[in-house]
């Protein structure tokens, strides 16, 4: 499968678009738990959790996605491949990895925005899910930062199946 | 593996062998093997932090000491 170049630049545009969403919502999602934490108003802790749940849902979700699956289709679309090089293969397990995780951690999101809107005083009930949620959101960020490091810098090196495709290519060439 | 093409003396090439994984991936392998490991083990060990809504020694209404259990 060959993409045009229009349709490639579309791929890409896209691609770096919600790769860069997702980055930026993420740190807002983590400057939000921050607050959660840290704020002494019990309506600033019910308005931060309600907001994470609400930017988790509607964006972090359907960017993550969106990145994996734009990304998974432009590598096999292009002469890269998925499983060729290993800074194309490490980057497809991360935000592969990343997005599980997240997709696992959704119920506790919702749970913590419940028990924002629900109790009288949620600070002292939301403690240990908001410090979860700052640590997971913290590491999410780490992890999704280094498939933008990959994507620049392109370190080298091919897979076994990228070693014998390449062969493959210069035998029947 | 593909072969490269036999040489006119009709000597085939020994093959090449596929190269190693390189420097950079094996420290990502370490790197990340170690923290999914680490965050499998967490949450399989349940040393995660406790989440149902109430502390642990919260406890909820109806079950405090002397109430009959329903």
């Amino acid at each position: 499968m060959t993409l045009t170049p229009g349709l490639r630049k579309f791929f890409l545009t896209t691609h770096v678009s919600s790769s860069g969403g997702l980055l930026g919502a993420l740190a807002a999602f983590l400057a939000l738990a921050i607050g959660g934490l840290t704020s002494p108003n019990d309506q600033t802790v019910r308005a931060t959790y309600l907001a994470m749940a609400l930017i988790a849902r509607w964006v972090i979700v359907p960017l993550a996605a969106a990145a994996l699956v734009i990304g998974t289709v432009q590598a096999l679309a292009t002469p890269w491949g998925l499983f060729r090089h290993y800074w194309v293969l490490l980057k497809f397990l991360l935000t592969t990895v990343a997005t599980i995780i997240l997709l696992v951690k959704m119920p506790l999101i919702g749970e913590a925005a419940r028990l924002a809107a629900e109790t009288a005083s949620p600070r002292a009930d939301l403690q240990a899910i908001g410090i979860q949620l700052l640590v997971h959101s913290a590491g999410g960020l780490l992890v999704l930062l280094v498939p933008g490091v990959l994507s620049v810098y392109k370190p080298p090196g091919l897979t076994r199946y990228g070693f014998r495709k390449q062969q493959a290519l210069r035998a029947r060439s | 593996m593909a072969e490269r093409q036999p040489t006119p003396g009709g000597v085939r090439d020994p093959p090449i062998p596929p190269p190693g994984a390189p420097g950079w991936v094996k420290v990502f392998a370490i790197i990340g093997g170690t923290l999914f490991l680490l965050f499998v083990l967490l949450h399989l060990t349940g040393l995660r932090p406790h989440h149902g809504g109430f502390h642990d020694n919260h406890v909820p209404p109806g079950h405090a000491a002397g109430t009959p259990r329903p």
